[in-house]
């Protein structure tokens, strides 16, 4: 998008990313807490994820951390059972969550708007019960890794990969063709239908490549934290954690997703070490607020400010 | 109006809680709770329309979607918080009721003789009152409605308000039936979705259809399956009947 | 000579309820059809089964001699049968100019040739939205809707097109605008279109033929001065507006 009140815009853009990158890259050299920023980019994979189906298309996915779960099982499975190395591992985790994205799109994407959302909440209920009750992936027992998968350094370069891939995909998918589709299918399905536009394909898409990603996440979790079990595997309050972030920060935006993770995990940490049941209180007060009094979330107020600035802030796209 | 209430089986949860305390420090009955979980839940929905659902009437879908979910969120939680996970029960017991053969637990008589003078009540209300003939010319179009002087508004208050009190109401016959955490309202949403879908949106009766449809289905089903996997079969039922009849088995477009 | 567009014998129930029986019509290259009909007479039903929005209970539609009944919207637009709302659903968050650039962008144009202009700023100046190109689309009046309905349509490059009340809720001084358009489409473009209108003072100047519908069914067809003497039709419009 253009951006003729801030000709440096772009390049501004570009320069930040680049900065980003490189901090994050060198960040062992300097910073300790690896695990740390290995969460946040974890939770800004999930967020932003969540983001291309849910933002980009305006269809709800309350189910999001089936994607995760089941991407977390794959990439235990295969570790666990020294299969294949952990890179292969995340890598067919994010494949196989795309191919249940795929498969779960088949009769729930023929479903408009409010029975969507109901299917996918469904969706989550009825994963959970089948990981509970499946002796082959250890029941509710779970799957435990061994120790020789301790590997905080290739983990954390690998998220940071897999982090790149999700926002450089976002980015793609937003700036494209596809993007245009999909903004159009999220304002208005029947006339984006009726001027050519397969709306169903569109949205397998996404769900698709929101599968994708949250997969990969999945996998380096459970690289990560070595133990997955399906009540952490599929609780709703990682979809619930990705949808507060993602509508704090900005829904529908790149760069949303990723502000709200980096504010939230840090809130949600303290509030969990120090008031244990707050953390969600805060996470519903936060998704109704957001509604009521920020639709587009910090973005909104990032353009209202570029406004404040010099004019010429994001005309389309942006919050639902 | 159409908002899906994400938050609707947690206002069962709240009514639950009600019609519990109402028992431990006063010893009221659950079954004369009613008197209370109605009107308060009807309060509540009045209340949770005008400060929240009433803003987002006419924003996108997801719009009401994301805030009855934050509002089912935040209702979970500060009963969490409040009363922690434990699960409650109200100890109190009927004498079965035993006749054409069947013998049922007395909890079951009376919430399934609530179920079904709550839907027949329900169905006058929307058949035969002005009011209700108000809602249902808001559900089919809300612009013509409003063209022939209804104000939606005050409807959409009026249909909330009466929904929540059903679900406040449905709590208290939830504690007869069995204990209670503050984490089963999701269940409960999922299953009032399956039912609603089974049964045509709008329809009382066919709600009540509806839901002895899927507690055949799941009882069925269970002579078959493992019991933990019950749960998964609303779910399943829900799916097919939305692909096979997109509104419902006895609902119309 | 072939018909571009024929709708044979088709119905469509819904839940027990008839809204469309039976009907048949065809439309030639270079005419304009009118349908009119009281409300509900189901002219919106038949043309949501021609655009693909819906599926009739029985009948068959065929485009150019291909079968096209099953086919869903976004391929029978590619085909190139174009539609309007009747109630305009404009993408509401993007401007003007951008509604036509998507039309432009997914239907179809490039391989379906034709004349019609390519460029959506002369789409806007054609359907005479030139000064509110850079307007969100949510934030025009009722007039400017009924035009971006147009534009959008005309944007997907079609050979039929179908106009649903384009006229109606337009000042009258703006009739000219939608007759003025049609008779384009038509005479300069070679379009075929199929336009429900209930201005009848509108549409009876403007199309070639008329077909009338009352309860579902076809109760008349002809030129528009042969259907308007009709007493069937001025049966079913007794009390409603004529001429």
């Amino acid at each position: 998008m253009l951006n003729r009140a801030w000709p440096g815009g772009r390049l501004y853009k570009i320069g930040a990313s680049a900065l980003a990158l490189a901090l994050l890259a060198t960040a062992p050299l300097y910073f300790s807490r690896l695990s740390l920023l290995f969460f946040i980019l974890n939770w800004i994979v999930l967020a932003e994820s969540f983001n291309i189906f849910t933002g980009l298309t305006g269809y709800v996915n309350f189910g999001h951390v089936v994607f995760y779960g089941m991407g977390g099982y794959v990439g235990a499975l295969l570790m666990a059972g020294a299969l294949a190395s952990p890179y292969v591992g995340v890598l067919a985790a994010g494949l196989a969550s795309a191919l249940l994205a795929l498969g779960l799109s088949l009769p729930t994407l023929r479903l408009r708007g409010a029975y969507f959302a109901i299917a996918s909440l469904g969706v989550n209920e009825a994963t959970f019960v089948i990981f509970d009750n499946w002796p082959a992936v250890g029941s509710a027992t779970g799957i435990t890794l061994p120790v020789v998968y301790y590997q905080p350094l290739a983990q954390y370069y690998t998220m940071l990969a897999v982090a790149a891939g999700c926002l450089a995909t976002a980015y793609v998918l937003m700036h494209s063709r596809i993007g245009t589709a999909m903004q159009a299918i999220r304002q208005q399905e029947d006339t984006a239908r009726s001027v050519g536009i397969n709306a169903t394909y569109y949205k397998t898409l996404a769900l698709i490549f929101s599968g994708l990603f949250a997969g990969m996440a999945g996998a380096l979790a459970i690289w990560q934290v070595s133990i997955i079990d399906p009540p952490s595997a599929f609780d709703i309050t990682i979809s619930l954690n990705a949808i507060s972030m993602t509508m704090l920060g900005g829904i529908g935006t790149l760069a949303g997703p990723v502000l709200g993770a980096v504010v939230l995990y840090e809130v949600g940490d303290f509030l969990d070490l120090n008031y244990p049941y707050a953390h969600l209180v805060v996470l519903g007060v936060i998704i109704i607020g957001v509604v009521l009094a920020m639709p587009r979330g910090m973005m909104g107020y990032a353009d209202r400010v570029r406004l404040l600035l010099g004019g010429g802030g994001r005309k389309d796209g942006g919050g639902a | 109006m159409k908002v899906a209430n994400i938050a609707h089986g947690d206002f069962v949860t709240i009514g639950a809680y009600a019609s519990y305390w109402l028992f431990v420090l006063s010893g009221v009955n659950p079954i004369l709770s009613l008197l209370f979980t109605i009107p308060f839940g009807f309060a509540l929905g009045a209340a949770s329309y005008l400060t929240l659902v009433r803003r987002v009437v006419d924003s996108p879908e997801l719009m009401p979607l994301f805030m009855t979910f934050g509002l089912s969120t935040l209702i979970s939680s500060l009963l969490l918080y409040l009363y922690s996970p434990t699960q409650r029960g109200v100890p109190i017991s009927f004498a079965p009721l035993d006749g054409l053969g069947v013998i049922l637990p007395g909890g079951v008589a009376i919430a399934a003789t609530y179920a079904v003078v709550a839907a027949v009540a329900l169905r006058l209300f929307l058949q035969k009152t002005f009011l209700g003939k108000a809602i249902r010319a808001v559900m089919e179009n809300r612009a013509s409605a409003t063209l022939m002087g209804i104000n939606p508004g005050r409807v959409g208050l009026i249909s909330f308000g009466i929904g929540i009190s059903i679900a406040t109401s449905v709590g208290s016959m939830i504690v007869l039936l069995q204990s209670f955490t503050p984490l089963m309202g999701g269940d409960f949403t999922l299953l009032s979705f399956v039912i609603v879908v089974l049964g045509g949106l709008g329809s009382p009766i066919g709600a009540l259809v509806g839901g002895v449809v899927l507690g055949v289905v799941e009882n069925i089903a269970s002579l078959w399956l493992n019991a933990a996997v019950t749960p998964a079969i609303g779910f399943v039922v829900l799916v097919i009947v939305l692909i096979v009849r997109p509104y419902g088995l006895m609902g119309s477009k | 000579m072939a018909a571009v567009l024929e709708v044979r014998d088709v119905s469509k129930k819904f839940s027990g309820l008839v809204a469309v029986d039976g009907v048949s019509l065809e439309a030639y290259e270079g005419e304009a059809v009118g349908l009119i009909g009281p409300n509900g007479a189901g002219k919106t039903t038949l043309f949501n089964m021609i655009s693909g929005s819906i599926h009739p209970t029985s009948g068959r539609i065929y485009y150019n001699g291909r079968d096209i009944t099953s086919l869903s919207p976004d391929r029978i637009c590619r085909l190139g049968i174009a539609r309007t709302f009747q109630i305009p659903q404009p993408f509401g968050d993007m401007t003007v100019l951008k509604n036509v650039e998507t039309a432009l962008l997914f239907g179809g144009r490039a391989s379906k040739g034709g004349i019609l202009p390519a460029n959506a700023a002369d789409i806007c100046e054609m359907a005479g939205l030139a000064d509110k190109k850079g307007m969100p689309a949510r934030t025009l009046g009722v007039s400017d809707k009924k035009k971006l309905e147009m534009a959008r349509a005309i944007a997907t490059a079609p050979k039929v097109i179908l106009l649903d009340e384009i006229a109606s809720g337009l000042p009258v001084g703006e009739y000219g605008w939608a007759t003025g358009l049609v008779r384009r489409l038509v005479g300069e473009f070679g379009l075929t279109v199929i336009w429900i209108e209930h201005v009848m003072r509108v549409i009876m100047r403007t199309v070639d033929r008329v077909y009338v519908l009352d309860h579902g069914s076809r109760i008349a067809h002809g030129k528009p001065e042969e259907v308007v003497n009709d007493e069937q039709v001025r049966q079913a419009y007794l009390g409603a507006k004529v001429g």
